[in-house]
């Protein structure tokens, strides 16, 4: 069976080491992604990782194909980091974020993305500003915010992937946006 | 007449909640038309520059164990032969200077046993020894004063 397959055909049945390993390949930078996003940590984002598709493996006999593998991953994802969250906020010296201010990578990504030069820096200010939001937003409204904006899943997704209902997925959105949108509004 | 999208209407806008009504606003009032704008923006911003980041933080991550391993092995053998070296030279002390230590130790202590041994043999009278021959006579001790 080969290696590489697409993420359709894994969604079917990778039942042996060889298809999870494709597994982990298709889905493994959206995983370090979301977990980088929520902890702003490399060392604990790679650890969430590698977690979560250890625990994927071994619950693999017990998932039921009752939502989609990305779905049932973020699912493991989300609970890791929330559990890495809480085990971090005990380990008071350690040092909250490695990556708190990746501004190069802002203006790199940003550049030529704006007419002018001065749209050009209003926009890197104003993405500025969503970043130090959302890193201030409480865990929940981040976790949802991320997946929204980040990850483009839609509320129902994200109420797989998080256990929370559809309306209380909709609340934390909500909640989330006015704060992010009211601290760049405050700071124009 | 409504003027503008109120804000929770915006974050429904924000959030994917779009309709007919809001749609037709947003297309023919300006102000409505830049505040989406300049919001949509930002957050795709904030996707696009999150995407980059945890990628480039990926690739870091990946190349870290071996880095680590690479470093280790470099900081491990030195520790290792200067562990060595020191081994080496405090051994070396110690065979140099152990035994004169330990012999003038036990040239001492054999003087001191000698001493007790001695000491202990006069002051422990032996069976039925006579009394004059313990307790010294006045003249024995005149005697002893005037040497």
């Amino acid at each position: 069976m080969p290696v590489t397959r697409t993420s359709s055909a894994i969604e079917q049945e990778p039942t042996t080491a060889v298809d999870f390993e494709a597994l982990v390949t298709a889905y493994r930078p959206k995983v370090f992604r979301f977990a980088m996003a929520s902890l702003r940590d490399i060392d604990g984002a790679h650890t969430v990782t590698q977690d979560c598709f250890l625990k994927a493996f071994h619950a693999w006999g017990r998932f039921r194909h009752e939502c989609s593998v990305d779905t049932w991953l973020m699912t493991i994802a989300v609970n890791l980091v929330r559990d890495h969250v809480r085990n971090r906020r005990l380990q008071f010296w350690k040092r909250t974020s490695q990556h708190a201010e990746p501004a190069e990578i802002i203006e790199r990504t940003l550049a030529g993305s704006a007419p002018t030069p001065e749209a050009q820096l209003i926009l890197s200010e104003q993405v500025k500003r969503v970043w130090a939001a959302a890193a201030l937003l409480p865990e929940r409204q981040k976790t949802v915010f991320l997946l929204r904006f980040v990850e483009e899943m839609d509320l129902l997704e994200i109420a797989a992937a998080t256990g929370l209902k559809e309306g209380t997925v909709k609340a934390h959105l909500f909640q989330a946006l006015r704060t992010v949108r009211r601290r760049l509004e405050a700071t124009e | 007449m409504k003027l503008h999208l109120t804000e929770q209407e915006l974050l429904e806008w924000f959030a994917g909640e779009l309709n007919q009504a809001k749609e037709e606003h947003v297309a023919s009032c300006l102000d409505c038309r830049t505040a989406v704008a300049r919001f949509s923006d930002a957050l795709g911003g904030f996707r696009a520059t999150t995407l980059d980041w945890a990628e480039a933080a990926r690739q870091e991550a990946s190349r870290r164990p071996a880095a680590r391993n690479k470093r280790f092995g470099w900081q491990g053998l030195r520790l290792a032969a200067a562990l060595a070296v020191l081994l080496i030279c405090f051994g070396l002390l110690l065979t140099r200077h152990k035994t004169p230590v330990a012999e003038m130790d036990g040239k001492a202590d054999d003087a001191v046993l000698e001493r007790v041994d001695a000491a202990m043999s006069r002051s422990v009278p032996t069976a039925m020894e006579p009394l004059s021959q313990l307790v010294p006579t006045e003249q024995q001790e005149k005697a002893g004063r005037a040497n």
